[in-house]
């Protein structure tokens, strides 16, 4: 009697078995679409996230600049960058003391300069794109201009 | 072999890479943006104007397609509704200037003084 009782205690249970004694929702489709939202939204997050912005002022053309009422205020400093399109694609710079040169120059001059134009001032660099220039040369002499020390540059 | 919990997968998927992909391209517009060396995280989460660059006719305004005619008036109108309100521009990197210049002189003639442009980082 107590060898059967014992035997009961210890039966082993068929998949079929383990199957029929389960009972409520399946959760192992929910499961499965929750985990891929989860690595789907990982992964979304990856791919937007090298993505940053730059600020361009856009100062006003200097015929409708407001004219100061200050007798001996001096107007801010605007400084050009004129950059034109050569023919191998690519953009040469006039600037900074640069003319038609490199954007490699550019980094150079602008960062030579700048300690000396930027002390007790803040001059407004424009950079003015001639025509045929790709935008990721003017994104690139902004560049230049920012890493130089210059905190204003716009576009024309 | 059950290949229930396959299809359910699946089907999220399609269904997510459409609505998300949509979403994107109406919003932001596709480009390969300029790589820059100087950038900012979006450190505030005000959702700014964002202008993509469709051609040399007309740009999309927050999804919308506009002509660039009609920009400035656009432009003015939403800086009414939010003032101070950020203007993103977004362009491709092979893009020509001259088909920003004139979404550059739509912002100023709407009294914008600054606009974000949106690049990669480069590596």
């Amino acid at each position: 009697m107590s060898g059967s009782a014992a035997g009961k205690a210890f039966r082993n249970r068929t998949a079929l078995a383990q199957h029929e004694l389960h009972f409520g929702p399946n959760m192992t489709p929910m499961v499965d679409v929750v985990m891929v939202i989860l690595i789907f939204f990982m992964a979304s997050t990856a791919i937007l996230g090298p993505e940053w912005f730059i600020n361009a002022h856009l100062p006003e053309d200097e015929a409708v600049a407001a004219v100061p009422d200050e007798r001996f205020t001096l107007p801010d400093i605007r400084l050009e960058v004129v950059l034109t399109a050569d023919d191998a694609g690519g953009a040469r710079v006039t600037g900074f003391g640069v003319t038609n040169g490199t954007m490699a120059e550019l980094v150079e001059a602008a960062r030579a300069a700048a300690p000396d134009l930027t002390a007790g001032s803040e001059p407004t660099v424009v950079i003015v794109p001639g025509p045929g220039v790709a935008y990721q040369d003017v994104v690139r002499a902004h560049d230049a201009c920012t890493a130089a020390g210059f905190t204003r540059v716009g576009l024309d | 072999m059950n290949v229930t919990p396959m299809i359910d997968v699946v089907m999220c998927l399609i269904v997510f890479y459409l609505i998300v992909g949509h979403l994107v391209m109406e919003r932001e517009g596709l480009a390969r943006l300029p790589e820059s060396m100087r950038g900012e995280e979006q450190d505030d989460y005000v959702e700014p104007i964002v202008i993509a660059i469709i051609n040399a006719e007309s740009v999309s305004v927050d999804g919308v397609e506009t002509s660039i005619e009609r920009l400035e008036s656009v432009l003015s109108g939403k800086r009414a509704q939010q003032p101070g309100v950020t203007v993103r521009l977004r362009a491709g990197r092979e893009m020509a200037y001259e088909l920003v210049e004139p979404v550059v002189e739509a912002c100023r003639g709407a009294g914008v003084t600054s606009l974000e442009l949106a690049t990669e980082r480069s590596p």
